[in-house]
């Protein structure tokens, strides 16, 4: 079926704003079509809503969504997004959903209404993992706002909030909250994720047909819908967050890529603890509680280094005299400083596009002393060194008058993807 | 089986161990304001004979919100001390019985209304308003930190805030040299950022110093942060929470998990906080190079730092073991505190296995101890009002919060050549929020201060920022306390009514406190001290009051009636101080044989040897050895030698071992005193096992 760029469906959309559904607006959806591949370029996209949008929310929706392609044949989109729900029960939408569902897909909610799910508050809870739990605050306004630095909310400088907030309790335990709204005691939930094997949901709890007028919402959803379809967010840039991580010295660095990379990296042993596949720490299990726990990872660790200090001035000798100097973060990318056996060592670090790996680039300055950085050559991972001797588990560096050199882990399943 | 059997076993010691406790009663009631409703964020601190040697001697517990309390004791007689902000405190003796319900309503009266008035400062809706850190630029600016790694900064004249940088590991302290060059102390280091683009975002972010050890336990902070004129940072390390996340190999630095002095005591370890990392319960000096020196040690959690205007180093310390009451510490280069498990990392003393007794000669007693309920629970960062007089009438003295809704004021004098003096509640609630941890004057002459309570306590309205504003009204308050060689001196902030001039409205009570494992002190040896003239001076002010008795190792509460008021009529805002007197007028400290403890304390027993047996090898054995023999490099005379004890009569004993000295001219120290150590009593037990044990 021929897409059709969101633009044209704008007039026509408003014609049958009557007809009970937006998927209704984009034609037929026949079921039973087997999700669609992740393809180069904006995702394609299939809305589905109820139609009680106005006018302005309809044109709302067009500009958050112009980056990307709605077509009308639901089955063949990557992502949907779900204005309020699909309709109740025996709705034309809530058919065409039920298609769109037959096997796991990724999902932008806006705004879940659970009347407006053919399951009603069964069905959200098994798609969102969450259950509505009254209001927050008895309605109050909430007083703080936090955002905890995904590529979802990249430029969002102001969570939308309107009073009165529904508040979603009962979050399962693979969810992860990106935004949330305190009034007083009360903390409720803004805007979440999911990430299953093959698929991804995002519910934009707070937005509704009327906040989808602000900038900033819009904002939220266009950025969704790229990181529902698995693809880098536009504009997002890598986070860092020294934090309490599994597996690692105090203080080491949550860092985050939008491309799908995480990145823990130690102070204390100068290097890559490892690496997950993912562009998100959650830091709410250090904030909530008064004892707190490490944040939380948001996808499997890919490649991991041994505890042990990774620079030495010999291979497989002792670890080297070295000291953390500290981090810039110019840019998109991130630089950090240290001092390694009397030698200036920086290190930038690139994610590699669709979280196929990451690259090391050092610059070393001058100095008697080698330097070996260890490797942990493992199944998964290519290790490619360039600019410096390659051992089995080091990487040498022998220049006196100093220079650069790069590693790179590359994840041999993406590359065979590739 | 073998399991079986054991897990019968304990199972009939345990019923063993119910059995042979007596039934815990209950005392419960509600606390209610004056003005109708309950009290809010009230508490109930009960203390009693019957909780020593629990893991926490004292009961402390918030009412709820309906101003309702329940609390299950042992029985006993039990000092019930209730507080809540805005409220006068309220002050009881109650008699427990097995297993009765005593219940007991209590009605506050509302504090007066005071010429300070507390505001909030708007934060952005997007800041978690944990504020960690405050402090002003040259220029003005407004600088804050949160606990969730922020830094925020409010240029002057410019309503609008913006973040400098996020993603810090929390910090817990800020110095701002200016809008663009901003110094924090985060957990495991004290960074540098900098915003060399002018963007408004601090993109570099040096690392100055991260010499010392860090764990993955919660309860581990690193504190500041303060800067002296010649460059050189303060910060100081509290003590980790033992237990929780703290395992190799995920310690930065040496791990050293056995305690300096082990827990000799029945059950578990009292409190929990030990020095596991390298130069936790340390305060350090970190150059303006990055040069890191360990300054002081002895502390448990030292949240507080601040430099009076002379550049000298303050901490405040928090109560638990080893620091039997909050307390504001001079600290001084290379002194030793308080808390022996610091000492794990003294470059001297970490191997030495330092006796209880030794380390309690090591300590240098605080300038000022905060008795806890009006001087609340856990200090923050004290700063020094330079404002020149826009806060008041009290240029030079110490303004200090607290986690609780409580601001204090510290009026120190140097007597002897250390500090010592008074401190004084200056709100109480008031508007004031919880958690008042960093606190800055500001260009405006305001007091700034940054509050978070998060995990400690209900966070509902309870953090932020607030600013405490005078309105130029002369509040009336005993303005400073100073000691004299009769008393103390008081300065009124007003002329004061005729009343101010009788003897019979001035109450002194002195105590001392523990410094032991346990978890806080009791009052120890609490006794009136009787006033036995005062004499206002004619311009009304000074006040010159008269003790029975002075006597220095105690503090002493002063309680001025509610009689007392202005010429004008206006009664005290608050009426009761804490001195804490280590040294007297002419620089001694050590107490004389006291009239009052002879006439007050309850009649001693004969001494019981074998008690005296166990504090003989707690505190005598290092240096008179087990045997008695004594030490040469301590010179410690032979009690088994022909001339041994028995030139000594037992008063002549039990005053050395109280006072150090002989009991004849020429008086010399030849041990340190155990009066404040040991209680009257337990002396009169060693010296009956000296009688026993060296004939």
């Amino acid at each position: 079926m021929r897409p059709r760029p969101l633009q044209r469906h704008r007039a026509r959309a408003h014609r049958i704003l009557g007809w009970g559904g937006l998927a209704a607006i984009l034609g037929g959806c026949p079921a039973g079509a087997a999700a669609g591949a992740t393809k180069p370029g904006p995702p394609r996209i299939a809305l589905f809503g109820e139609t009680t949008a106005s006018r302005d929310t309809l044109a709302a929706l067009t500009e958050s969504l112009a980056p990307f392609t709605v077509i009308a044949n639901a089955p063949e989109a990557e992502v949907a997004v779900v204005l309020q729900g699909p309709g109740a029960r025996g709705s034309a939408g809530a058919t065409a959903f039920a298609s769109f569902l037959s096997s796991p897909r990724s999902l932008v909610v806006i705004g879940a209404e659970p009347t407006a799910w053919p399951g009603a508050e069964t069905e959200l809870a098994a798609l969102l993992g969450a259950t509505l739990g009254g209001s927050l605050a008895q309605g109050a306004a909430p007083t703080t706002l936090s955002d905890y630095g995904h590529p979802i909310t990249t430029g969002v400088t102001e969570p939308p909030a309107p009073a009165p907030l529904r508040r979603w309790v009962g979050l399962a335990a693979d969810t992860f909250v990106l935004q949330e709204a305190t009034a007083g005691e009360e903390t409720a939930p803004l805007a979440w994720i999911r990430k299953g094997a093959t698929h991804r949901t995002v519910h934009l709890a707070a937005l509704n047909p009327a906040t989808l007028r602000e900038a900033a919402a819009r904002r939220l959803l266009t950025q969704a819908v790229w990181w529902a379809a698995g693809k880098a967010v536009p504009g997002a840039a890598p986070q860092a967050h020294r934090t309490v991580l599994p597996d690692a010295h105090p203080g080491s660095f949550a860092l985050t890529f939008p491309e799908g990379v995480g990145i823990c990296l130690d102070p204390v042993r100068g290097s890559v603890n490892y690496l997950w596949a993912g562009e998100f720490a959650d830091l709410r299990p250090r904030w909530l509680t008064k004892q707190g726990a490490p944040a939380r990872l948001d996808g499997p660790i890919w490649y991991r280094e041994a505890a042990e200090p990774a620079w030495r001035t010999v291979p497989g000798g002792s670890g080297a005299s070295w000291r953390f100097r500290g981090h810039t973060a110019r840019g998109n990318t991130p630089e950090f400083h240290y001092e390694i056996a009397g030698r200036t060592v920086t290190e930038r670090l690139t994610a590699l596009p669709e979280g196929r790996g990451l690259t090391r680039d050092f610059r070393v300055g001058p100095g008697k002393h080698p330097l070996w950085l260890r490797l942990a050559p493992q199944i998964g991972v290519r290790i490619d060194v360039m600019g410096a001797r390659h051992e089995t588990e080091h990487a040498g560096f022998t220049g006196e008058s100093g220079g650069e050199f790069s590693v790179r882990l590359l994840r041999a399943d993406r590359e065979a993807e590739r | 089986m073998r399991s079986l059997m054991l897990r019968l076993l304990a199972l009939l010691i345990a019923d063993l161990a119910l059995a042979a406790v007596p039934a815990p009663a209950r005392f419960s009631g509600r606390i209610e304001s004056q003005e109708g409703g309950p009290a809010r964020f009230a508490q109930v601190r009960v203390e009693g004979a019957a909780l020593v040697g629990r893991e926490n001697s004292q009961v402390i517990q918030r009412a709820g919100n309906d101003g309702a309390f329940q609390v299950s004791l042992p029985p006993g007689t039990y000092h019930v001390w209730v507080t809540a902000p805005d409220h006068e405190e309220a002050t009881f003796r109650v008699e427990i019985t097995a297993g009765a319900v005593v219940t007991r309503d209590i009605q506050l009266p509302a504090l007066r209304r005071t010429p300070y008035r507390v505001e909030s400062v708007a934060l952005p809706r997007t800041m978690i308003p944990e504020v960690s850190g405050v402090a002003f630029t040259p220029k003005g600016s407004l600088v804050v930190t949160n606990r969730r790694g922020e830094v925020w900064i409010r240029p002057a004249g410019v309503g609008q805030w913006r973040r400098l940088a996020e993603g810090l590991h929390e910090p817990f302290g800020v110095v701002a040299a200016d809008e663009t060059d901003v110094f924090v102390i985060q957990r495991p280091e004290l960074t540098r950022l900098r915003d060399l683009d002018g963007d408004g975002v601090a993109e570099v972010r040096t690392t100055m110093a991260d010499h010392w050890g860090i764990t993955g336990s919660y309860h581990e902070f690193s504190y500041g942060l303060v800067r002296d004129r010649a460059g050189n940072f303060y910060v100081s390390s509290g003590l980790c929470s033992f237990g929780r996340g703290v395992e190799l190999p995920w310690t930065r630095g040496t791990l050293r998990t056995e305690q300096y002095i082990p827990w000799s005591g029945p059950g578990a370890v009292p409190d929990g906080h030990r020095s596991v990392a390298e130069f936790q319960g340390w305060a350090f000096q970190i150059g303006a190079d990055g040069g890191f020196q360990p300054y002081a040690s002895g502390f448990r959690q030292p949240l507080g730092i601040g430099l009076s205007p002379a550049d000298e180093l303050f901490i405040s310390d928090c109560a638990g073991a080893w620091v039997p009451t909050s307390v504001l510490i001079h600290v001084e280069r290379g002194a030793f505190h308080g808390h022996p498990d610091s000492l794990k990392w003294h470059p001297e003393l970490r191997d030495q296995r330092l006796s209880e007794a030794e380390v309690s000669r090591l300590r240098r007693p605080p300038a000022v101890y905060l008795p806890r309920g009006l001087m609340g629970t856990s200090p923050g960062q004290p700063v020094w009002d330079q404002t020149g007089g826009r806060f008041g009438p009290f240029t030079g003295q110490v303004f200090l919060g607290d986690v609780s809704a409580v601001l204090m004021r510290i009026d120190l004098e140097k007597v002897g050549g250390a500090y010592q003096g008074t401190a004084f509640p200056f709100l109480r609630g008031q508007g004031l929020r919880m958690g008042g941890m960093r606190h800055a004057f500001g260009p405006d002459g305001a007091l700034y201060l940054g509050q978070t309570v998060r995990g400690w306590m209900p966070t509902g309205g309870s953090e932020g920022l607030q600013r405490i504003v005078w309105d130029g009204t002369t509040p009336v308050e005993i303005l400073s306390q100073k000691l004299s060689p009769e008393g103390f001196v008081l300065t009124f902030t007003v002329p004061m009514g005729a009343r101010a001039a009788e003897a019979r409205h001035y109450r002194v009570k002195r105590f001392r406190y523990d410094h032991h494992p346990l978890d806080g002190s009791l009052r120890q040896e609490e006794t009136e001290v009787p006033v036995s003239a005062v004499r206002l001076e004619p311009d009304g002010r000074r006040l010159h009051l008269t003790l029975a008795e002075v006597q220095p190792g105690f503090v002493h509460e002063l309680t001025v009636a509610a009689e007392v008021s202005s010429i004008g009529g206006q009664p005290l805002l608050n009426r009761v101080s804490y001195y804490t007197l280590n040294r007297l007028t002419d620089g001694t400290n050590v107490a004389g044989p006291s009239r009052l403890l002879a006439a007050a304390a309850p009649p001693l027993r004969a001494g019981d040897s074998r008690a005296g047996a166990e504090l003989y090898r707690l505190h005598c054995k290092t240096c008179h050895g087990a045997d008695g023999t004594g030490s040469g490099s301590a010179g410690t005379p032979d009690y088994t030698g022909p001339a041994g004890l028995r030139t000594r009569s037992d008063d002549e004993l039990v005053q050395i071992v109280t006072e150090g000295r002989l009991p004849q001219p020429p008086a010399v120290n030849p041990m340190p005193p155990w009066g404040n150590v040991l209680p009257a009593q337990s002396i009169r037990d060693v010296v009956a096992y000296l009688r026993e044990a060296f004939p």
